[in-house]
């Protein structure tokens, strides 16, 4: 364990490494990009006067390795500098907008498993319903989180009225009670989650179905249905609890394409969460903002892999105490 | 330990569920705290306004609307001037007053007069104090739209200040731009700003008050929403509407249909089918956006000759850039660089039809080999792929080089391009302010701006004199005279290739609110200050 987690701090450390430098080899400058696209919006052009003082206010006047030292300095304080995009302090973005993320992403997960488990669960002795099923989500996982956002977005979300187009909550609504409050934000999410859930099914399904296959093979099932035992009771207390370590190693190790997914699909719906922030980050060359939202991708990821091979190794004990 | 699986998978997802729930509840909250001015607004009944409330576009956050913290686009800069007002304003034919009701000029001195009644939004007297205090405040903190300069560039040599209503602010060199620059900048109050250090972080009390019409009574940055609402203690007329909201939408044009914002872009495609609907009205923003071809002389020295700058143009099939990209809705660009409609627009401009037996007949057996820049997107390629089509068929082997828009602009601001595509808007603006920096040889860009910098490696004495000159001219109906000629020369000269202009259009109910306007200087309509007046 003391291996692994060494080694997780060493990636830490390398793809802080890279995080801080790739937004800076990117061609491009923060204050240089004023030119637009036909119906987008100009921008104000500085001086060069004005230039100068804006980046020694940010500190990118100074060479390579003394920013790297003073970003290290601030970031070990807490201090994740100052958007020059936003022009708000990158962490007080970061939590503004990770929340949001976070609700999507974890709702679009639990969604994901319990659909594409509980689909396996069904498919595993009805070979018609997995002949059907199997090419459907065979598809369904090829097709990119943005895609189906933007067809749920025209093809339903354009045609319901009650359904949301976009954002987190209705702006500028007044509630009357906390749970109107959380039936706007959850209605106002339905859309983000299931594009997003829709992609995210099949590779439960997939994973959850293979497992399930190996253990039919298995002797003791064939002993507990020759005991007379209820199917359902052989699925949930046999194959399910026997097949769910690959599924929940797959569940965190899908934390890293999911958050890739979450943000294309918060492009869409105008979702308030890292997406957009990212994306616009990328495009002002925003490189404080760069630095941090990477950073809390990568955070996310290590720590979902770190989780996925804790609770392996309890779930393995737990099996070889069986 | 037998059940710690389970427990451990079904606590991450509960975990997961709350913290997002928690975290949605707490999203909703209007940020902005202890500055928005809270008791500064105590709305008029709705009736005073010809409309309760506009809503608009959001879901982007420009920033914070104060001058230190909006972002340079230009949304963020307009409404920031909504919460903030400057000495002037400009409508269909000039400059009118705004926070100042009357000014003068007399050579490098320019005397404004404030309104006596003129107050911030948190009630306190605005005077030539924080007028003052503001020029001083900007030479230290420039804001992020500043029309004053920085460094050397400071446009203010001193100021005097005559009485609490009267100011005259002495400029180092007047020009004919002057004006607009001192009665651009907008007015800090004193009173909050004096005390802060590092105007790029302050978000304390009275970050957000304002010297405008509107104050700012909601800023949601991570939903990029806005409300400004009527400011009832404003000097000058009376607003459009109650309250102003900029809401996020997913699909503008899906959100106007629904009624949920009242103003929004009409694609060049959807013209006929909007309108024909009577309720429908439309603010055209005339050859507003447009691409041109720059050259960087010094790599590619052989384009120094005329004739083979004009076998560039007629080597390009501009129409079909106006009918293929941009739908119709544009012209062909004037050689003369000012595009058709503007005031300043001299339609003796040389003209330059495509012609690809002449240009071939120029440019083939040459031997010339070029690298087109230009940027990733959609249009800028498909019309880097027209140029391309023009010039190899004339004889000029070109390769297309594309990058994101930034990259690009970097490219072109450090000169390491052969020719480059560049597209922009803002070519409906006051075309004085941008002539001198792309044509003159001692004012001209190079380094700052892509869409401002003049030909590298160009140099013209006659275009230089006419394009200082008509910066310097005072009266217009002179400088529209040698601006006339300086557009002459420049088509006859064509440093720098205009490939065509597209229009742009705003469309709206009438029959509720039909308040937008554009200024002789800027065709957007919903970010011009007087779209939000009763006029």
């Amino acid at each position: 364990m003391r291996r692994k987690l060494l080694m997780l701090l060493g990636a830490f450390l390398v793809i802080y490494l890279i995080n801080f430098t790739i937004p800076r080899l990117m061609p491009g400058d923060p204050f240089d990009y004023v030119s637009s696209a036909a119906g987008d919006d100009g921008s104000v052009a500085y001086s060069e006067e004005q230039k100068e003082q804006l980046r020694a206010y940010y500190g990118l006047d100074k060479p390579f390795w003394e920013q790297l030292g003073d970003t290290l300095w601030s970031n070990l304080r807490g201090d994740f500098g100052q958007s020059i995009h936003y022009r708000r302090p990158v962490g007080e973005v970061l939590l503004e907008r990770l929340p949001w993320s976070l609700w999507i992403l974890g709702a679009s997960l639990a969604l994901s498993l319990v659909i594409g488990v509980g689909l396996a669960l069904w498919c595993v002795r009805r070979r018609w319903a997995d002949r059907v099923l199997y090419p459907v989500l065979s598809a369904l996982a090829e097709v990119p989180p943005f895609l189906t956002g933007v067809l749920l977005l025209f093809l339903v979300a354009a045609r319901v009225a009650w359904i949301p187009l976009s954002g987190a909550y209705t702006a500028f609504a007044e509630y009357g009670s906390l749970w109107a409050r959380l039936g706007d934000i959850l209605l106002h999410s339905l859309m983000p989650v299931a594009a997003l859930t829709l992609v995210t099914v099949p590779r439960f399904f997939f994973t959850a179905r293979a497992s399930f296959l190996s253990i039919l093979e298995k002797p003791y099932l064939t002993h507990a249905r020759a005991k007379g035992l209820r199917e359902g009771r052989i699925r949930t207390r046999y194959i399910l609890r026997n097949a769910a370590t690959p599924i929940v190693a797959r569940l965190f190790l899908s934390v890293g394409g999911a958050v890739g997914g979450t943000i294309l699909v918060e492009n869409v719906f105008a979702y308030p969460g890292l997406g957009t922030v990212l994306r616009e980050a990328v495009q002002y060359r925003d490189y404080p903002m760069l630095q941090g939202v990477f950073l809390l991708s990568a955070v996310l990821v290590l720590v979902s892999l770190a989780a996925a091979d804790l609770v392996n190794r309890r779930l393995d004990g737990e099996e070889d105490g069986l | 330990m037998k059940h710690i699986g389970k427990k451990a998978v079904s606590l991450t997802l509960a975990g997961a569920l709350s913290l997002g729930l928690l975290a949605g509840c707490g999203g909703t909250e209007q940020t902005g705290g202890s500055g928005i001015p809270s008791g500064s607004e105590s709305p008029a009944a709705a009736s005073e306004y010809r409309v309760d409330t506009l809503r608009l576009e959001g879901g982007t956050d420009y920033g914070a609307p104060n001058p230190f913290l909006h972002n340079s686009r230009g949304p963020g800069t307009a409404k920031m001037r909504l919460v903030y007002g400057s000495l002037l304003e400009k409508d269909e034919e000039g400059d009118v007053p705004w926070l100042a009701e009357s000014w003068s000029m007399d050579g490098n001195d320019y005397t404004f007069t404030l309104f006596e009644n003129a107050r911030f939004q948190d009630g306190e007297p605005l005077t030539t104090a924080d007028v003052a205090f503001t020029l001083d405040y900007y030479q230290e903190h420039p804001p992020v739209t500043n029309p004053l300069g920085a460094g050397e560039g400071w446009i203010v040599d001193h100021y005097t200040v005559v009485d609490g209503q009267t100011i005259t602010i002495t400029v180092k060199e007047a020009d004919a731009d002057t004006l607009s620059n001192l009665g651009s900048f907008v007015i800090l109050p004193k009173h909050i700003w004096e005390n802060v250090d590092d105007p790029y972080t302050y978000t304390g009390d009275g970050y957000l008050t304002g010297s405008g019409a509107y104050s700012c009574t909601a800023y949601d940055g991570a939903a990029g929403s806005y409300e400004f609402t009527a400011f009832d203690g404003w000097c000058n007329g009376t607003q459009g509407a109650e309250k102003i909201q900029f809401v996020p939408v997913s699909d503008a044009l899906l959100a106007f249909e629904n009624g949920e914002i009242h103003i929004t872009d009409l694609p060049a495609d959807l013209m006929d089918t909007y309108l024909s609907d009577p309720t429908i009205g439309v603010v055209e923003k005339a050859n507003d956006f447009g691409y041109k071809l720059l050259i960087n002389y010094e790599a590619c020295p052989d384009f120094l000759e005329l004739p083979l700058r004009q076998a560039v143009y007629a080597a390009i099939d501009r129409q079909s850039v106006v009918d293929s990209v941009f739908r119709g809705a544009g012209t062909v660009g004037s050689a003369g660089y000012v595009p058709q409609g503007s005031l300043y627009y001299n339609e003796d401009v040389v003209q330059y039809d495509y012609d690809p037996e002449a240009a071939r007949a120029a440019l083939e057996g040459r031997g010339l080999s070029i690298t087109l820049l230009c940027s990733d997107g959609a249009d800028d390629l498909a019309i880097a792929e027209l140029i391309r089509n023009g010039l190899t068929a004339a004889g000029v082997e070109v390769t297309v080089e594309s990058h994101d828009s930034a990259t690009r602009d970097q490219m072109v601001n450090d000169g390491s391009y052969q020719f480059a595509l560049v597209g922009n808007g803002g070519w409906g603006n006051n075309p004085p302010t941008y002539m001198r920096t792309l044509f003159s040889d001692t004012a001209k860009f190079t380094g700052t701006s892509p869409i401002y910098m003049g030909a590298i490696g160009y140099s013209n004495p006659e275009m230089t004199a006419l394009a200082e000159a008509q910066a310097a001219e005072t009266d217009f109906d002179a400088r529209v005279e040698l601006f006339r000629e300086l557009e002459l020369l420049v088509s006859q000269e064509i440093p720098i290739f205009v490939i065509a202009n597209q229009s742009t259009y705003s469309m709206y109910r009438t029959d509720y609110y039909d308040g937008w306007m554009k200024t002789y200087a800027y065709q957007q309509a919903e970010q011009n200050r007087l779209s939000y007046m009763a006029r």
